[in-house]
C-alpha cells in the first residue's frame, strides 16, 4: 500500500514529504503572479496617501502586463519575470502610498509616475522624435562609414597594420568626455550631438569589421578568387555578408552606448529629447517626471534592441 | 586542339616550377623544380601523402600562387593569376554560407556570364543542382546540407561556370566512404554529359579514386613528380569490373610501393612491415 493511501485511511495527512511540498509549489508557481496581481489591484483601490492622482494609467499598465501573461501562459520565463515585477510594484505601491511620512515628491507613487505618460504624451512623443532623429543620423553615418572603412582596412594588410593600432588607442576614450568640447566647438548643438553619437559607435563597428575581415577563412577567399569575382561582388557578396552576423551582434551594445552619449549630450545643450526631458524636470525637482523619463528611456532602448534582434533573425538566416 | 563543339581545350604545362614560402623569415620550400604536363581533354590525378606539395601544385594551377621559379603555361602562354578558363573545387568551405544552394550556383553563373539575368541564372542553377542529384534542396543553406551535398553543390557551381580546365583539390577528402563512391560515380557521369571534354587535374591521396577516375596518375613526393602511370582502362568505366581486373591489382601494387618507398626513406631505410 502506498503512503498516500495510508494517509487517506488515517484521515488527515500528518506529514508531507519534501517531494510533495515541491510538487505543490511547482503547481502553485503558475498561480503566483495572478495572486500578486489581485493583491496589487486591491492595494490600488485601498485608500492611502495618494488618492488624488488618477489611477487609470497605472491600471492600464497592470492590465497590459496581466494580458501579456495570460496570452503566454506556458512561458516560464515570463511567469517568473512578472512575479518579480508584480512584487516590485507591490513594494513600490505600499512604500509610497500605504506608509505614512514618505516624501511623495522624492518618492512618487506608481500611479503618479504612470499618469505622466498619459498627461505628457505629446511632450514625450516630441522627445522621442528628436532623440531618434539625432540617433538615426549619427547611427546611419557611423554604420555606413564603419563598415565601408572597416572592410577596406581589414582586407589591405598595410592599412590594417597602421590604422588598427591607431583606432585601438582612440576608441577606448569615452565620447562623453569630449561631449562638452564638441558642443562648444561645433556650430549647432544638433551637429555636435550627431558627431558625438557617431564617434561613440563608429570605432566599435570599424574595429569589429576590420578584425572580422582580416580573420576571414583563407579557403573562402581562395574560393572567391578562383571565381574571378569583381571588386564590387567581392565587397557586397562576400565581405559584407561575412561581417553581417558580427555587426548584428555588436549593434545592441552600440545602441546602448549611443543612447548613453545622446542623453548625456542632451543634458548639456538640447531643447528637446529624452535626456533633455529628464534634465529639465530634475532642475524643477519634479522627480515624478524624472522617473517617468528614466522609464521611458528604458522602454525606448529595449524596443530598439528588440527591433535589432528581429532584424537579425530576418537578415541573418544562414545559421 | 578543339572539341566537337568548337570550344577550346587547353594544355597545361608546369616547367621547372619551384615554390618557396617566406613565413616571417623562415623560408619553406613547398615545390622543387617540378615538371609535368596535362594534354588537352586529359584527366590527370596527382597523388601523394600529405605535405608532399599536391595542394601547392593545385594552388599554382588555380592561379592563387605564382611560382617562385619556373613557368606555368596554358597552351604555351605563361599564365598569371586566376582566370575564367579554370574552375576549382576545394575540399572545404568553398560555398558561401549566406547563399542557398541555388543562390551559390546562380552567383557563380552571374560572375562567369555577367549578361545573364538573376532569373535565368537561378533557372540554370536549378538545372545543374538536379544534375548532381540535389533536386528539392535548392533553397537550403550550406549549414542545412551534409558534407556530401555541399560538395555536390560546389561541383554544380563550378560546372555551371563552364570552365575548360577543372581543378579538384581532394574534393571528396572529407566525405564518408559510401558517399565518396556515390560522388565519384556522379562526377564521372556528370563529366561524360558535359558538352565539351574538360582538361582536369584531380588531387587526392586515395589510390582507388585516382585509378578509377583518371587517364594518368602522377605520383608526387619530395616536392616534385616522382613517377607517372598510364591508367589502362577505357571509358565509360565500371567500378566492379576495374577492381577485379589484373591490371588494377598491378597498378595499385605499384602505387602502394611508391608510397612505401617514401615512408622507408623517411624512417631511415628500415623495411616497413605492415
Amino acid at each position: 500500500m502506498t503512503t498516500a493511501a495510508l494517509r487517506i485511511k488515517r484521515g488527515v495527512p500528518v506529514s508531507w514529504s519534501a517531494a510533495e511540498v515541491l510538487k505543490v509549489m511547482r503547481t502553485m508557481q503558475w498561480f503566483f503572479p495572478h495572486v500578486l496581481f489581485a493583491v496589487l489591484l486591491a492595494l490600488v483601490f485601498t485608500p492611502g496617501a495618494d488618492d488624488s492622482t488618477p489611477k487609470g494609467a497605472f491600471l492600464a499598465v497592470l492590465a497590459i502586463s496581466e494580458a501579456a501573461l495570460l496570452l503566454n501562459r506556458k512561458s516560464r520565463p515570463l511567469n517568473d519575470v512578472m512575479t518579480i515585477l508584480y512584487l516590485l510594484f507591490i513594494v513600490w505601491e505600499i512604500g509610497t502610498t500605504k506608509v505614512d511620512s514618505v516624501n511623495l515628491i522624492l518618492y512618487p507613487s506608481p500611479a503618479k509616475v504612470f499618469a505622466i505618460f498619459a498627461s505628457d504624451w505629446q511632450k514625450i512623443l516630441d522627445g522621442i522624435r528628436s532623440s531618434m532623429y539625432l540617433l538615426g543620423v549619427g547611427f546611419t553615418a557611423a554604420l555606413t562609414l564603419g563598415v565601408l572603412l572597416g572592410i577596406v582596412t581589414g582586407s589591405v594588410a598595410r592599412l590594417r597594420d597602421s590604422l588598427l593600432p591607431l583606432a585601438k588607442v582612440i576608441s577606448p576614450i569615452p565620447p562623453i568626455i569630449y561631449t562638452p568640447y564638441a558642443v562648444a566647438v561645433l556650430p549647432t548643438f544638433e551637429i555636435a550631438s550627431i558627431f558625438v553619437i557617431f564617434s561613440s559607435i563608429f570605432w566599435q563597428i570599424y574595429i569589429q569589421v576590420a578584425l572580422s575581415v582580416s580573420g576571414i577563412d583563407q579557403k573562402l577567399l581562395d574560393s572567391a578568387k578562383t571565381m574571378n569575382l569583381s571588386a564590387t561582388a567581392m565587397f557586397f557578396h562576400v565581405l559584407w555578408p561575412y561581417c553581417l552576423p558580427n555587426i548584428m551582434k555588436t549593434l545592441p551594445l552600440s545602441v546602448a552606448n549611443a543612447f548613453m552619449v545622446l542623453t548625456a549630450a542632451e543634458m548639456i545643450g538640447a531643447t528637446s529629447g529624452l535626456g533633455y526631458f529628464v534634465r529639465y524636470y530634475a532642475d524643477f525637482a519634479d522627480y515624478t517626471r524624472v522617473i517617468a523619463g528614466i522609464f521611458l528611456i528604458g522602454i525606448v532602448v529595449s524596443s530598439l534592441n528588440y527591433g535589432i534582434a528581429e532584424l537579425e533573425r530576418k537578415v541573418v538566416r544562414w545559421h | 586542339m578543339r572539341s566537337e563543339e568548337g570550344k577550346e581545350m587547353h594544355k597545361i604545362e608546369i616547367s621547372n616550377v619551384s615554390l618557396t614560402y617566406d613565413d616571417d623569415g623562415t623560408v619553406y620550400n613547398a615545390l622543387d623544380r617540378m615538371n609535368f604536363s596535362v594534354e588537352p581533354g586529359e584527366f590527370v590525378s596527382i597523388i601523394g601523402s600529405s605535405g608532399c606539395g599536391k595542394s601547392s601544385t593545385l594552388s599554382i594551377l588555380a592561379g592563387l600562387r605564382e611560382p617562385t621559379e619556373g613557368q606555368y603555361l596554358i597552351d604555351g602562354h605563361v599564365s598569371h593569376g586566376t582566370g575564367r578558363n579554370r574552375g576549382v573545387v576545394f575540399q572545404h568551405y568553398s560555398l558561401f554560407p549566406w547563399m542557398t544552394a541555388e543562390e551559390n550556383v546562380a552567383f557563380g553563373i552571374r560572375q562567369a556570364f555577367p549578361d545573364t539575368t538573376e532569373k535565368e541564372a537561378l533557372d540554370i542553377a536549378r538545372g545543374y543542382l538536379e544534375k548532381v542529384g540535389l533536386a528539392g534542396f535548392e533553397e537550403k543553406y550550406p549549414y542545412q546540407l551534409s558534407g556530401g551535398m555541399q560538395q555536390r553543390t560546389a561541383i554544380a557551381r563550378t560546372l555551371a561556370m563552364q570552365p575548360e580546365i577543372l581543378l579538384l583539390d581532394e574534393p571528396f577528402g572529407a566525405i564518408d566512404a559510401r558517399n565518396r563512391i556515390l560522388l565519384q560515380d556522379l562526377l564521372l557521369e556528370v563529366l561524360s554529359k558535359e558538352k565539351e571534354q574538360k582538361t582536369i587535374v584531380f588531387v587526392t591521396h586515395d589510390i582507388d579514386e585516382a585509378i578509377l577516375l583518371s587517364d594518368r596518375i602522377l605520383f608526387m613526393d619530395q616536392k616534385h613528380i616522382l613517377e607517372e602511370f598510364e591508367v589502362p582502362f577505357s571509358r565509360p568505366r565500371n567500378r566492379e569490373r576495374i577492381f577485379q581486373s589484373q591490371e588494377y591489382i598491378q597498378m595499385r601494387q605499384a602505387l602502394l610501393s611508391c608510397f612505401f618507398r617514401g615512408i622507408r626513406e623517411k624512417i631511415g631505410g628500415e623495411e616497413v612491415v605492415l
